[in-house]
């Protein structure tokens, strides 16, 4: 019953309420009616017995054949539901045995006919002299009556249909506007520009009806604080994550400002000692503009990850970590990263911050290294394939999180990096955008590793399935 | 002598036809059963034993004697008792009447007008039930007979019967034929 609509519940209770109480009624009214109408033809008969046995009696006691042969002929002329009439001696002789013209020998070998036997006493002087036994059916009458009340529970019948078609009706008429509430919150999304219709009334359907519209009304208006809040907080992240981007840029163009400064210093320095000609100069300006290439590309690369495009696109998850260990380059310096893929995965989503949830659990560990002054830094990632998702868990070998954090490390401004200008914000927006690509993510401590692994589950693309 | 000779043989062929000769077995047969009953639909037919025996006269004429024995041998043959009570039949000859009348009913056979009426009347006065073998004797005065139509039924002369004080059961009404 729980999965059957409320409009069917109302439906088969009612229908089985009904249809049993309907049963039992016409049931027991009409074994009631029949019985008695049966016992009144039982009365007939046993009045009609009543009223001729005396006369065959006397005729017996007399020995008047004609008598009750006469008597038994016209009993049969008269009631034409006795069928057959059997006057016998005391010793079962058969003194005289009459019947109706339809009398039916089959139909009385099969026990068709009802029978009713009395004993015959000697009128004057008493005692069984024989026996009269009669056969009888239902009379004409009795079963024109039984015709007629089976005819009225027929419409009966009839009338408890169309009643249950009726009451049907008016019930869907009734819950009509809680089936449309349902489809509207079936079909609801926050995007739904269709609102639910206000009902006039106080009854249990307009009251329903009216307080999920204004509870929908305060979702919405929540909703979108919490939008907000997150566009904000997002927001928020991207600054920091700009700041980091300019710090790993800066970090990124010391050495080639460096190479860019050698460059010129060895051009002032040939040009000093007299060595500077075409060949070399040419030679330091290519070297000069590789360098000046190179820093442009990284330059390229930043911006391509700032950019912010919001379209879903299937990606390659390695290459993601890849981006984002290169974007990571200065900050990765002397940790052993070791990828470990299984084979070549496809997600669905939004790649750039997919590669800025990998940034922040990398510059997590980065940070968390410096905290503790790890000498070997180690980060594992490995991917693979589980059921219909693909499983990345990226782990340390930095001591791991105390077990009364891990709840918490997804809360908004929770940190432990307060003295490394920590916010608090990267795994909040990290699960955020896992979230929305319908992934999950979580934080647990390796002890194999010895530090924290975070794995991050996410639906694998239609592509892999293609390929 | 000649005269003589025929209207003797008149007389006789004449008497003859008038009582004994005309007599149907069928129906005397059937008297024998009928009649010892209805004597047990008399109420007081315990006053009317002689000696806890019901007693049954058979009137006749000496031309019916031969009758008279076939009836009583039928009824005899018939009843040995009846009701649980002995019966005997007894013959009496219509000229007999008179002398005593204590038997407990009277079946008349044939006789003439006078006998039948002259019986009747003294059978009536002694509250006996009398029974006739042709219902028309019912016309002078016999309380009983049957009456044989498309069916057979006891014909009851109810003057008579209240005239002899006679009281029968009242089922033998629900069957007989009032006169």
């Amino acid at each position: 019953m729980k999965n059957i609509s409320l409009l069917r519940q109302i439906v088969i209770i009612n229908i089985s309420i009904m249809a049993i109480f309907m049963s039992i009624f016409v049931l027991y009214n009409y074994y009631t009616v029949k019985d008695q109408m049966q016992s009144l033809e039982n009365e007939k008969i046993k009045s009609i017995v009543k009223s001729i046995k005396p006369i065959i009696a006397i005729n017996l006691s007399l020995e008047l054949k004609s008598g009750y042969v006469e008597s038994i002929d016209n009993t049969l002329k008269t009631q034409s539901e006795i069928v057959y009439i059997i006057l016998k001696d005391l010793n079962k002789k058969t003194l005289y045995e009459s019947k109706q013209e339809y009398f039916k020998k089959i139909e009385f070998e099969n026990n068709k006919y009802k029978k009713y036997e009395t004993n015959i006493n000697d009128s004057i002087s008493g005692g069984q002299i024989g026996n009269l036994v009669f056969y009888y059916r239902d009379s004409f009458h009795y079963i024109s009556l039984l015709k007629n009340y089976q005819d009225f529970l027929f419409g009966m019948l009839v009338l408890f249909i169309i009643s249950l078609f009726i009451i049907i009706f008016s019930i869907r008429k009734q819950i009509e506007p809680l089936q449309k509430l349902k489809n509207f919150m079936l079909n609801y999304t926050l995007k739904s520009s269709d609102k639910i219709k206000q009902i006039d009334g106080n009854n249990e359907i307009a009251v329903i009806n009216n307080t999920t519209k204004e509870m929908l009304s305060k979702i919405e208006l929540e909703v979108e604080k919490r939008l907000l809040y997150e566009k904000e907080l997002m927001h928020k992240n991207r600054l920091a994550s700009m700041g980091e981007m300019i710090d790993n840029i800066a970090h990124q163009w010391r050495q080639p400002l460096m190479n860019i400064n050698s460059v010129f210093l060895n051009i002032d320095r040939a040009y000093e000692l007299k060595k500077l000609d075409s060949n070399y100069l040419d030679e330091k300006i290519n070297e000069g503009t590789n360098i000046v290439s190179h820093m442009s590309q990284t330059i390229e690369d930043f911006r391509y990850f700032l950019n912010p495009k919001k379209e879903k696109k299937d990606f390659y998850a390695a290459s993601c970590i890849e981006k984002a260990s290169k974007l990571l380059e200065g900050s990765l310096k002397n940790i052993d990263i070791q990828i470990n893929s299984k084979g070549i995965y496809f997600v669905q989503g939004y790649e750039n911050e997919f590669i800025q949830v990998i940034m922040s659990i990398l510059n997590n560990s980065v940070d968390i290294f410096k905290q503790k002054d790890i000498e070997d830094k180690s980060i594992y990632i490995d991917i693979k394939e589980e059921n219909t998702n693909v499983l990345i868990s990226i782990s340390d070998n930095a001591g791991g999180i105390k077990p009364e954090l891990v709840d918490r490390v997804f809360e908004p401004y929770f940190t432990t990096k307060h003295k490394f200008g920590g916010t608090g914000l990267g795994l909040y927006m990290a699960k955020i955008i896992i979230n929305s690509m319908d992934g999950e993510i979580g934080i647990k401590n390796n002890k194999k590793n010895n530090g924290v692994e975070v794995s991050i589950t996410l639906p694998l693309a239609k592509k892999n399935k293609e390929e | 002598m000649y005269r003589f000779i025929l209207s003797f043989i008149f007389s006789l062929f004449f008497l003859s036809n008038l009582y004994g000769a005309a007599y149907d077995e069928k129906i005397l047969n059937l008297h024998s059963k009928v009649f010892p009953k209805i004597i047990l639909t008399d109420k007081k037919l315990n006053e009317k034993l002689l000696d806890e025996h019901i007693i049954i006269s058979i009137l006749y004429e000496k031309v019916d004697k031969d009758k008279a024995l076939e009836l009583k041998k039928a009824i005899k043959k018939n009843y040995p008792t009846l009701n649980g009570k002995n019966m005997l039949v007894e013959l009496r000859t219509y000229s007999n009447l008179d002398k005593n009348l204590s038997a407990t009913a009277y079946y008349m056979l044939r006789s003439d007008k006078e006998e039948i009426l002259k019986a009747s009347s003294l059978i009536n006065k002694v509250n006996r039930i009398s029974f006739s073998y042709d219902n028309k004797y019912l016309d002078y005065g016999v309380v009983m007979s049957l009456h044989i139509g498309k069916k057979v039924s006891p014909f009851i002369n109810i003057k008579a019967l209240k005239k002899s004080k006679i009281e029968l059961n009242n089922n033998i009404f629900k069957v007989a034929k009032i006169k």
